[in-house]
């Protein structure tokens, strides 16, 4: 069978809603889709761990360190699930990390810029860990079944994520107004960046992952979610959002909002964000401290018995 | 006079405390992946000792936990300067935590026959996850012990630095006396001391590094390193690595004296809480 | 003769889970054995086999358990969620802050589902 048939023959299946397992046949365009989005998802995991985790040593409370401390935890445990994922497609894990060290591959945008009040920790717990539940669970329909299996644990630790995140926000603004302020002040910061983390509107046709329904749901369907899910939340707490032509249409029945500057965009998820080169050279000052570390890791010495 | 029973809690929170501060500096950037996740772990459990040891110094002054782990000036905090070190590389940072979580065995094995009930009662929860502490601790000491050339250099010089100022972690408290003669505090600190000693003199040196009790990085007549590759290290200039024993055994933190790296943790750990008194986060 | 632990899977999406175990001289007779031992009443779609001196237990429950409190890392450790909204919307409403911009029909200020959704955080 030709490589075309076999490959029609595979887009068909996945269209029938078949699922792919890692050691099945399947096209190189596929394999390398899948590889280059679970690589990134992984990459922005561990990126996404460092804005939150400047906050461990600050936390206002101990409750809240603690918190803070087993949410960070818990997305470098997406990292290290997804990259376990992402090994199966053909890159081996230690690629993977020099590829983002070095700057060749990419991480989302959110996670360029610094947070810098306790406000920020709010705004990333509530509102981007609730970005990222939107299309991660829009990704549970997705046809590649290991990718899946691991989102399922994913989404259910994001929504106690999303708890935390909520807990603190409220907390925020039922005290007092200096703290009401501290997360007015942040959602003023982070709403472009969350307007741009879900991707300018796309073609759906030109989308190679909605052809290998890697993705199912565009970005503008995904960004119409998180308005339905969050504005009201944020209204309702008497907090703005920094876009005067936010507004539900009831004639067109979807949300119409200001498109963000998607040139910072495109700039920021090329490495060029305001924390880009602090956050990457770091981890890879620490990384390259630490290959020793690697080295002990990866020997089997003759060991005395013990 | 302030009951001895809180100085000797503080000692407990604060040592607690600030170690499980200076992990969770490792989480997210671990040189391990897997083992970022368990090393939070650690730092999370240490924390949570903490909230233990303040908690019950609350019912002694009427302060919730985080007054007490968050709200006092530096000299206030009696923890020992040894935890208050920055993490500096991981061969220190298996070093310190193979010192501290024995150090934490004995002392939590002496609270345990405490006639102060409520201290005794307290021990066991810790002890349970200590169990964890010592198994983790051990595994990566025997691991970098064994390990390259390279590892086995960078534990050393962790070791050195760690054990002399573990003896701080053994500073007698203010008002030891009446606690020892009231029971609270079954075995001086002193004789804690003696105790940790014994276990970590002996461990090292079934691993070859009994050197590192003398302050010496190396050992003085070459050590042959039972890695697979069987290098012989060169130890040349060994002694030069014996620097870090003169800082006095680590001691005066049991008594708000406090080395300068104290001051950054201080500020890290406390200035979100105290920036905004009385509210709810 | 070996032991071999049997893990199978119901869908494809499914994790590996235990199913049983069956005893037999090499991995393909057990995979063979294993197929009509477990799944020939179409229990699953795949399965797999490993050599029970090949899992190694870990054994100690005892470290399993929470020993201290970590209720943080639970939903149900966060709490009174529900009473801090309300607070939060009462101070929102006493400085005239709560934003009435068109919105869903179901998401209505305030309304009687906004209620429920307190209830249900409580």
């Amino acid at each position: 069978m030709s490589y075309e048939t076999r490959t029609a023959e595979f887009k068909a299946a996945i269209d029938a809603g078949g699922m792919v397992e890692a050691g099945d046949w399947m096209p190189d365009e596929y394999r390398q889709a899948a590889l280059r989005f679970i690589e990134m998802h992984a990459n922005s995991e561990i990126m996404g761990a460092l804005p939150e985790r400047e906050w461990i040593a600050r936390a206002p409370s101990l409750r809240r360190k603690l918190s803070l401390t087993a949410k960070v935890q818990d997305e470098v445990g997406h990292g290290h699930m997804l990259y376990r994922v992402a090994e199966d497609l053909g890159k081996s894990r230690d690629a993977m990390i020099a590829d983002l060290i070095a700057g060749k591959t990419k991480f989302h945008n959110v996670f360029h810029y610094p947070t810098v009040t306790w406000g920020d920790v709010a705004v990333i717990g509530f509102l981007i860990d609730g970005a990222a539940l939107v299309t991660q669970k829009a990704l549970l329909e997705c046809s590649y079944a290991p990718y899946v299996r691991v989102l399922k644990r994913i989404c259910a630790e994001e929504s106690l994520h999303q708890r935390h995140g909520e807990d603190v926000v409220l907390e925020l603004c039922a005290g007092s107004d200096a703290q009401r302020q501290m997360f007015q002040d942040a959602v003023n910061r982070w709403w472009e960046p969350i307007m741009q983390f879900f991707g300018p509107p796309s073609k759906p046709e030109r989308d190679v992952l909605l052809h290998w329904r890697l993705k199912t749901r565009t970005n503008e369907q995904l960004r119409q979610r998180f308005f339905d899910t969050y504005v009201p939340k944020l209204w309702d707490l008497g907090i703005s959002v920094p876009d005067p032509a936010l507004a539900y249409d009831e004639a067109a029945g979807e949300w119409t909002w200001t498109q963000p500057n998607w040139d910072t965009f495109w700039q920021v998820v090329k490495g060029n964000g305001p924390m880009t080169e602090t956050r990457l050279a770091w981890r890879r000052w620490m990384h390259e401290a630490h290959g020793w570390v690697r080295e002990a890791m990866a020997e089997s010495p003759a060991r005395s018995a013990a | 006079m302030t009951d001895p029973r809180v100085d000797l809690l503080l000692a407990l929170g604060d040592d607690e405390l600030v170690l499980g501060h200076r992990h969770a500096h490792w989480t997210g950037v671990a040189p391990h992946l897997e083992e970022d996740l368990a090393f939070s772990s650690i730092a999370q459990d240490e924390i949570g000792h903490a909230v233990v040891w303040y908690r019950l110094a609350g019912e002694l002054t009427g302060k919730d936990p985080d007054a007490l782990g968050l709200g006092r000036p530096p000299e206030g905090y009696r923890n020992a300067i040894l935890v208050e070190r920055p993490n500096r590389d991981w061969g220190y940072t298996v070093a310190r935590h193979y010192c501290y979580d024995i150090a934490e065995d004995v002392r939590l094995t002496t609270l345990a026959d405490s006639l102060w009930t409520p201290l005794a009662e307290a021990t066991g929860a810790l002890r349970r996850e200590e169990r964890y502490h010592l198994l983790h601790a051990r595994l990566w000491l025997d691991r970098l012990a064994h390990g390259p050339l390279d590892a086995r250099g960078h534990l050393a010089d962790g070791l050195v630095a760690a054990l002399a100022e573990a003896p701080g972690l053994f500073e007698p408290l203010p008002g030891e006396d009446e606690l020892v003669a009231d029971g609270v505090l079954p075995l001086a600190s002193a004789d804690q001391h003696t105790r940790w000693r014994d276990v970590v003199t002996a461990e090292l040196t079934a691993l070859g590094l009994e050197h590192v009790l003398d302050g010496s990085a190396h050992h003085s007549d070459g050590e042959f390193v039972p890695t697979s590759s069987g290098e012989l290290l060169d130890t040349g200039d060994g002694a030069a690595a014996a620097g870090a024993v003169a800082s006095g055994g680590g001691l005066g933190g049991r008594l708000g004296r406090h080395s300068e790296d104290f001051a950054e943790v201080w500020e890290e750990l406390t200035g979100t809480y105290r920036a905004y008194p009385g509210v709810r986060w | 003769m070996d032991r071999w632990e049997v893990f199978g899977k119901r869908t494809l999406d499914d994790p590996w889970t235990s199913v049983g175990a069956v005893h037999a001289p090499d991995r393909e007779m057990a995979l063979l054995l294993a197929k009509e031992s477990f799944f020939r009443h179409g229990e699953g779609v795949d399965f797999a086999v490993v050599r029970l001196d090949d899992l190694h237990v870990f054994g100690r429950s005892d470290l399993l358990a929470f020993a201290t409190d970590k209720t943080y890392r639970l939903q149900a450790g966060y709490t009174g969620m529900g009473d801090k909204r309300r607070r939060a919307t009462a101070k929102a409403q006493a400085a005239g802050a709560v934003i009435d911009r068109p919105r869903p029909a179901d998401k209505r200020v305030l309304n009687t589902s906004h209620r429920r959704r307190e209830a249900a955080d409580d």
